[in-house]
């Protein structure tokens, strides 16, 4: 049927594959120097990493490679600072939260996608709202509501914060992974005499596995980098790592060794979590309505 | 457990006759706890923050709140902060759209390009995506800093900063947070607007080529029509994302200098947790709610209307 | 209109080669037709032509000028493509429109040419429609009125109609042909189908796995082919072929089989090449299913003596299965013939059209 841009084979003149190279080249750089700052910056000795170059001083741009590779910031976070409960919590939290909306959303999701229920389309409208209203939106009631349950700075709280966003995002998304399964599949084994949770558990499930994890992962990756609900939800009993880091900075002084240290521990692993789902990320980010 | 009169009947056909049994089909009763944890957990905190917003909350605990009807309401065309903060909020929205559209379509025009290593290329591309807002705050801080930011040091020796600093700037701290906004997002347009640049179909493209249209047409009457649902959609989740998250201005210059970088946004957090008037504060983020969900609504019923057939 | 010329054309995707050495010609006004199966490279050949595709080696002339490096929207050619390729933000009179709209045609000329081709097509009626309302017979009737709204110097056509139900397509046959008389174009169509072939081409060049097997009119390649391969392509349901030995002696030559033997006649043996035949070598003998006579009885001369398989009347005729030792072959009678399974048939070989075959190049050993 018809191919898509990519497949036909052309030659390209010299100038257009100069300027590819280009701009690409360019636009690597600009994507990968601040976050090789960070990661360098961190290994760094304060006094190392504030010596930049005078201004105009375009050689001195190699400086920035000679050092002392040194673990001083991360010893700092972990023994004086306690960031090691603090990734217990954004870990617990983001894990927690993204498990119950996963469980609940893969249920209703499939409900969703096979059910015809005449509140569908009302539904729908209601999780896209949760997607568009403001963080600082939400929270002021949520605070208000949290603070007279007296589930403020708990991290249980934390998790139902989470939830708020995770659940509708997890509805919408596993919905349409389950819409792409054919219902041909699941009619096949209703007339072999399957019942219907069997039907979910055996074939539909399996089938939609790839997408439920995308889906999960995604959820983690939210809440992980999130702030504003750790920061008025959670408090200091639940702190995570991003409410920790602006307490990194004194009225004073600003520690910037174990800022980056923070950010680097903060940033790693989500990258690894994006290069992971890389398949699903487009259909994640746009709720499903682009596929890769 | 099979029962042999459920033997030739549909998946439809089966929930009915579920539904006969139990009340409700098969399919309901899966949608039931996600249903009811979504209403608790959304629209429960919904209709109070409507509750909250005919209200004026007392800054002492212990202290009655006060019923104070559409006050709240009023009160904010004449509280000038308000006012500016739309202002700025719709600055730093529109650069950034529109600067995160075109780079983005052009970074995904030329990946497009790429024979080999597109895939790798374009994963490490994606990788401003993952850092948490926050941290992109206090990378673009830490070196946006006017003793030891190397981003700083390369604008002054460029020479399109003169001299002082940047978040410290009246006029360019807004721009910095552009810049991180930008850094932070344009891979997402780019790799979504990629993803809709693989969907449109070759022939149209081969066929506008034999009708004789040269590449800028191709583009103009070809290319871009096919896209127009996806932009529709990438804008659109940059847009409300962007109204969504503040954490760069938290960092990067907790609104300041003099307020020029307090969008609206900011301007509701601060009413809210640091004056904790959040009372005004729910009546504002109702506000900003409703014109973030108004704004979304009609920019796709003016794509719809100017005229792409779908 | 143009003619178009291929000079030992190749084509390669990497180490595939999709064309093979093609040398072939369209002249002007013709109508050539690209027929085989698929992936013998004929689509491949027409997106040459029109440039889609680049030229691994060789040339290609249209109006005796070089086109290889010419961008195709250079090249003045029209296709009319498999899938339609309508555009479905524009209405279907502004898809007739476009190629007018970029040559800068003015507006009352651009009005007049699309209502002109629109008649001719008989979809004046949906001018204002959009693609996605239309029927698949509509869509390409537009992609049709959208290629012959210019002058352009050849038609390229790729499958058209292979998606239409087949009475559609039976009807698009004649149309096409019509058309091409209509409008005294040079029109290069590619096509699977045999009947297509058969029934608008002026000539045909069949092609197998990227190489030419035969160029030439419906006739040459229907009644005097080259090869098995196109001797087998043509004709439905498809000629037979039964592997005999030839036997050379003197001046006469006759055909042996382990349930038949008979002496080719003087009008057979005269069209004979000679060339490599030896006594003894092993041929393909070729009847078609209507070069056969069919006796219930045993008629005092006969040729071959089989038992019948299967009967498959298809209305006015009916193919017989009959089996001759090991062979299965097809038959074409006239309904009306008495056939059970089972029971012997008789044949008579109409020898002015069988066809002998090398058994091992498969060319055809007739002059």
């Amino acid at each position: 049927m018809a191919e898509t841009v990519e497949t036909i084979v052309h030659k390209r003149s010299i100038v257009t594959k100069i300027a590819v190279v280009i701009v690409l080249a360019v636009w690597f750089v600009w994507t990968v120097t601040p976050l090789g700052i960070m990661v360098i910056s961190s290994i760094k000795t304060e006094k190392e990493a504030f010596e930049t170059p005078k201004i105009g001083d375009w050689k001195g741009v190699l400086n920035v490679f000679r050092f002392k590779p040194t673990g001083v910031h991360y010893k700092a976070l972990f023994f004086e600072e306690k960031f090691g409960t603090y990734i217990w919590h954004g870990l617990v939290a983001s894990l927690s939260s993204a498990i119950i909306a996963i469980g609940l959303g893969t249920l209703g999701a499939y409900g969703l996608s096979r059910g015809k229920f005449k509140q569908e389309s009302n539904i729908s409208f209601w999780i896209i709202s949760t997607r568009m209203a403001p963080i600082v939106v939400v929270i002021v009631p949520l605070y208000y509501i949290f603070r007279k349950l007296g589930v403020l700075q708990t991290i249980p709280g934390l998790i139902i914060a989470y939830t708020t966003f995770n659940l509708p995002f997890a509805l919408w998304l596993i919905k349409g992974f389950f819409d792409d399964i054919p219902l041909e599949i699941e009619e096949a084994a209703f007339v072999d005499g399957d019942t219907h949770w069997r039907v979910f558990r055996k074939i539909t499930l399996p089938l939609a596995t790839p997408g439920i994890v995308a889906s999960f992962v995604l959820c983690v990756l939210f809440s992980w980098n999130d702030f504003l609900f750790a920061a008025v939800i959670g408090g200091a009993p639940a702190k995570t790592v991003p409410v920790a880091i602006p307490e990194l900075q004194t009225t004073a002084y600003i520690r910037w060794g174990p800022i980056n240290a923070a950010t680097v521990i903060l940033v790693v692993p989500m990258i690894f979590l994006g290069i992971l789902i890389r398949k699903y990320l487009v259909q994640g980010l746009t709720m499903g309505a682009v596929r890769e | 457990m099979a029962n042999s009169n459920t033997v030739s009947v549909s998946g439809m056909e089966l929930s009915v006759l579920h539904k006969k049994r139990y009340g409700l089909s098969f399919y309901g009763w899966m949608v039931i706890p996600a249903v009811v944890l979504l209403l608790a957990i959304t629209v429960y905190p919904f209709f109070w923050m409507i509750v909250m917003s005919v209200f004026k909350f007392a800054v002492r605990p212990g202290a009655k709140n006060e019923f104070v009807g559409f006050q709240n309401y009023i009160g904010l065309f004449r509280d000038h902060l308000w006012v500016k903060g739309w202002g700025i909020q719709a600055k730093y929205v529109s650069i950034c759209l529109v600067i995160e559209f075109l780079l983005g379509f052009a970074i995904a025009i030329f990946l497009n390009n790429v024979r080999r290593g597109a895939n790798t290329l374009t994963t490490i591309f994606l990788f401003p995506m993952m850092v948490a807002p926050i941290a992109v705050g206090f990378l673009y801080l830490y070196i946006f800093n006017a003793s030891f930011g190397w981003y700083y040091w390369f604008l002054r020796s460029v020479g399109i900063l003169q001299k002082g600093s940047i978040l410290g700037d009246l006029n360019w701290a807004l721009a910095g947070i552009i810049i991180a906004d930008i850094w932070e997002w344009t891979p997402f347009m780019a790799l979504v607007l990629l993803a809709g640049l693989k969907k449109v179909p070759l022939d149209q493209i081969e066929a506008a080529k034999c009708d004789g249209a040269g590449s800028v047409r191709r583009f103009r009457d070809v290319l871009l029509p096919n896209m127009v649902p996806v932009i529709v959609i990438a804008v659109l989740i940059r847009f409300m994302d962007i109204m969504r998250y503040i954490d760069k201005i938290f960092v990067m210059t907790t609104g300041g200098p003099a307020g020029v970088t307090k969008t609206i946004a900011f301007y509701l957090f601060d009413v809210a947790f640091h004056f904790f008037e959040l009372g005004r504060g729910a009546a504002m983020g109702f506000v900003l709610m409703l014109i973030t969900i108004g704004l979304a609504i009609a920019f796709v019923n003016l794509l719809k209307r100017k005229g792409v057939q779908r | 209109m143009a003619q178009v010329k291929l000079e030992n054309v190749w084509k390669k995707y990497g180490k595939v080669e999709a064309v093979k050495d093609l040398t072939i010609d369209c002249r002007d006004r013709e109508f050539l037709c690209l027929l085989g199966p698929s992936g013998c490279g004929k689509s491949s050949t027409l997106r040459m032509i029109a440039g889609l595709e680049y030229i691994t080696s060789g040339q290609i002339y249209i109006d005796n000028n070089v086109v290889n490096e010419v961008d195709p929207h250079r090249r003045n050619i029209a296709m009319v493509f498999e899938s339609y390729a309508l555009y479905p933000h524009k209405s279907v009179f502004e898809n007739m429109a476009y190629p007018l709209r970029v040559q800068r045609f003015p507006e009352e000329e651009i009005k007049k040419k699309v209502k002109h081709a629109s008649r001719i097509l008989d979809i004046e009626n949906l001018l204002d429609r959009w693609p996605r309302q239309l029927s698949g017979g509509q869509k390409q009737r537009v992609a049709i009125g959208r290629a012959i709204v210019r002058n352009p110097k050849v038609f390229l056509l790729d499958e058209p109609i292979s998606h239409l139900d087949a009475k559609l397509r039976t009807h698009m046959r004649g149309e096409l042909k019509r058309l091409h008389r209509d409008l005294d174009a040079t029109m290069i169509y590619v096509t699977h189908d045999q009947l297509e072939a058969m029934s608008m081409a002026d000539r045909i060049a069949v092609l197998d796995l990227g190489e030419l097997q035969q160029l030439g009119t419906p006739d040459e390649v229907f009644n005097r082919p080259s090869n098995k391969f196109v001797a087998g392509f043509l004709g439905d349901p498809p000629m037979n072929f039964i592997r005999s030995t030839l036997h050379k002696d003197g001046n006469r030559l006759y055909i042996t089989h382990d349930q038949f033997k008979f002496t080719l006649p003087e009008s057979v043996s005269s069209h004979f090449t000679g060339k490599g035949t030896a006594d003894g070598m092993p041929i393909d003998l070729g009847i078609r299913p209507e070069s056969f006579e069919l006796f219930s009885k045993a008629p005092a001369k006969y040729d071959i003596e089989g038992k019948i398989y299967i009967t498959e009347p298809l209305g006015e005729d009916v193919i017989i299965d009959i089996m001759i030792g090991e062979n299965m072959v097809k038959a074409k009678t006239v309904i009306g013939y008495k056939a059970d399974i089972d029971e012997p048939i008789w044949m008579k070989i109409k020898f002015e059209h069988i066809h002998i075959f090398d058994g091992d190049t498969g060319k055809s050993l007739l002059g």
